[in-house]
Parts: C-alpha cells; structure tokens; sequence
C-alpha cells in the first residue's frame, strides 16, 4: 500500500488542488484501514520434542493490503502461507500466540517471532501444566521494511512430541500471527 | 511535538494552502508518525536475590521527543506529549541455578502499576524470556520505569546473548490516543 504523503508540497499555491485534496482523502483511507494482516493455523501440527519450527499451515483472516489500494500485492499467499510478508515499510504491531493440547508433565513451550528466517523479535516462555491447555499471546512492536517477511516459531521440551490445537476460532485456541501497520 | 486539536470549522472559512497544512496535514503527519521510544538493556545487569532492580537502559532504538536523557536518568522514560500509550516491556533471564520466581514490573511516576507485572516461575537450567503489552495514560513529565526480580537465591543476570537477535530486556511506548 503507498504511504499517505505528509510534506507541506502546497506552499507556493494560493489554494489546494483537487490533488491536495486527494491526498488528504488517500491518508484519511489509509489511517482507517491501515495494512494488516491476521493469519491462523488451520492443521494440527505435530512438534518433536526439542525441536524449533515455524508454524505451518496458516490461512489469512483479514488481509487489508489490496482495500486501499488496489493491484497491489496482499501480505499472505498460499505458497508461503506460513508467513506475513511486509508490502508497506513501518513499525507494526504484531501479536502472536500458540494453542497446545493438553499432555506431558510441566512442559516448557515458547513462541516467538521470526524475521526473515534469521534471528527473532520477541519471545514470550511458558511453563505450561499438564491439566490445561496451554494458550498465550503477547505482543511486539518492530520495523519492517518492504519484503521483510513474519513466521511464528514454536517449540516444545516436554519430552515428547506434541500437538498444536486447533479447535477454537481462528484468534482463540489457534497458533496466531497478527501484523498491524501502526507508524511510519 | 503538540497534541493535536482538530479544527472547528465554520461557515467561509478560507481554505488556502496554509491553513489546510497546519489544520489538516500536520494532524495526519502526527497520526502517520506518533510519539514513539524503545530502549533496550544489552549489557548484563545483575539482579540480587530477592531484590526488585530498576533497569537502567544503554542503549536506543527509536525515540522521536526525547523521552530518553541519559545525562538525566538511565532508568526512566519521561512523557513529552500526553496521551494514552501501547506498549509493551520484556525481560530476559539466562538459565538458572535452582527453581524460583522471576517477576518483571512496570512503574509509574516510581509506584507499581498493578496491570503491568508479570510473575512466573523459572525452573533450573531453563531461560526465561518474557513481557507484557499494556496500555498506559501519561501526562507530560510522568515517567516510567521496568523493574526485574528473581529468588533463585544466587545473582542472575539478564540475558545479554546478542547472537540471538534481541531478546534481551527492552522497554518500547507508542503514542495511541487522546486521554480521556
């Protein structure tokens, strides 16, 4: 999605132009539906004990890239759609989360966000009890530039494998990543 | 940077270049590009046993006010513009020597906001890496701080591995909305 232009480009006229007056519409638009992107898992995913993956499987909920803008390239597609790929630069606000199921005797699970395949923003540690299912969410914020792209990573200590949970509605009980454009 | 004031328009007023900048483009340039700080702590800080610690930060991600002055204070965040602010802290602990509680807490103005502490429990030999997001109402000049805390009964230090990209502790705020 194009940046709303925000530099003083009217000095010099007497009075704003329908261009003007077409930018301040645009940055009206983009303000009230800024880029974001929500996907969630919709296949069970089986995790090795010990191991670190990224969660696969996702479906996008909302995707806003194209409904400003049009023609323009959506954040999620079906062939990586493990990931969010960043179409606009800026900070956003990202939330993410993890469902397991129940099992194993005081597991330890994280999630995180990784950039790029390289390297993480963020990181929220669990131990999780036996009993219940263990769910979380926690939230960042961090710069992306254009094509930088967003998976959520999981991995589990329990022992042995264990599955991911995917009974609830896509942002409740589900492996979740959500990217909010919120700054320049 | 002011708070914005959207305009009361009446009838026949002139619409020139000017005034459509200051009335209506510097508003949206606010809400394009609000106040915005994120400080991070990479060097190791100890945490004594049992001790709430107040972070001190050295080092500067973002900051468009100057919400951070090291010459003034190395652990706070001063409001510049009032509002209400997202954000969200993280703390990062390296494995520990026996089981015990580690907390991470959010002061304002030096008092404990309640709905900013996270307590959890860290087993040996496990790392703990986590934060919170919170909204929070700031007037201009009130400040706010992160505190660490763990009874492992030994010193803990942070986690200070900058060969995993930054999950050390940090503490970011984001100019959201107006007060009420």
């Amino acid at each position: 999605m194009q940046l709303p232009r925000t530099e003083p480009w009217l000095a010099g006229s007497t009075q704003p132009s329908e261009v003007e007056f077409n930018e301040l519409e645009y940055a009206f638009q983009f303000l009230l539906r800024p880029p974001q992107c929500i996907i969630y898992q919709t296949t069970v995913q089986n995790i090795a004990s010990g191991a670190s993956v990224a969660a696969t499987n996702m479906t996008a909920l909302v995707d806003t890239e194209s409904e400003v803008s049009s023609g323009v390239t959506k954040m999620w597609d079906s062939v990586n759609n493990n990931r969010i790929t960043v179409q606009t630069p800026g900070w956003y606000e990202v939330e993410y989360a993890t469902a397991w199921i129940t099992g194993g005797g005081g597991d330890r699970r994280a999630r995180w966000v990784s950039i790029n395949n390289s390297g993480f923003a963020g990181e929220y540690d669990e131990i999780a009890s036996a009993a219940i299912p263990n769910e979380g969410r926690n939230m960042i914020e961090w710069f992306f530039n254009t094509g930088d792209y967003m998976t959520l990573g999981l991995t589990q200590a329990s022992g042995s494998a264990r599955d991911t949970q995917v009974t609830g509605f896509p942002w409740n009980r589900r492996c979740y990543l959500r990217a909010k454009w919120v700054s320049l | 940077m002011a708070v914005i004031d959207p305009r009361t328009w009446a009838d026949h007023d002139i619409l020139d270049w000017k005034t459509v900048k200051t009335e209506l483009f510097d508003p949206i340039k606010f809400l394009l590009n609000p106040p915005m700080v994120e400080v991070q702590k990479q060097a190791a800080q100890s945490i004594p046993n049992a001790t709430f610690t107040t972070i001190t930060w050295d080092t500067v991600t973002v900051d468009t006010e100057g919400m951070y002055d090291a010459a003034t204070s190395t652990s706070r965040i001063v409001c510049k513009v009032a509002g209400v602010y997202r954000g969200f802290w993280q703390v990062g602990f390296p494995a520990g020597p026996t089981n015990g509680r580690v907390i991470g807490q959010l002061l304002k103005n030096g008092s404990i906001t309640d709905l900013n502490t996270r307590d959890d429990t860290r087993r040996t030999g496990k790392m703990l890496r986590g934060g919170m997001p919170f909204d929070i109402t700031l007037a201009v000049n009130d400040y706010v701080e992160l505190q660490a805390y763990q009874d492992q009964t030994a010193p803990a230090s942070q986690n200070t591995d900058t060969s995993t990209v930054n999950w050390w502790t940090m503490l970011h705020l984001r100019w959201r909305k107006v007060a009420p």
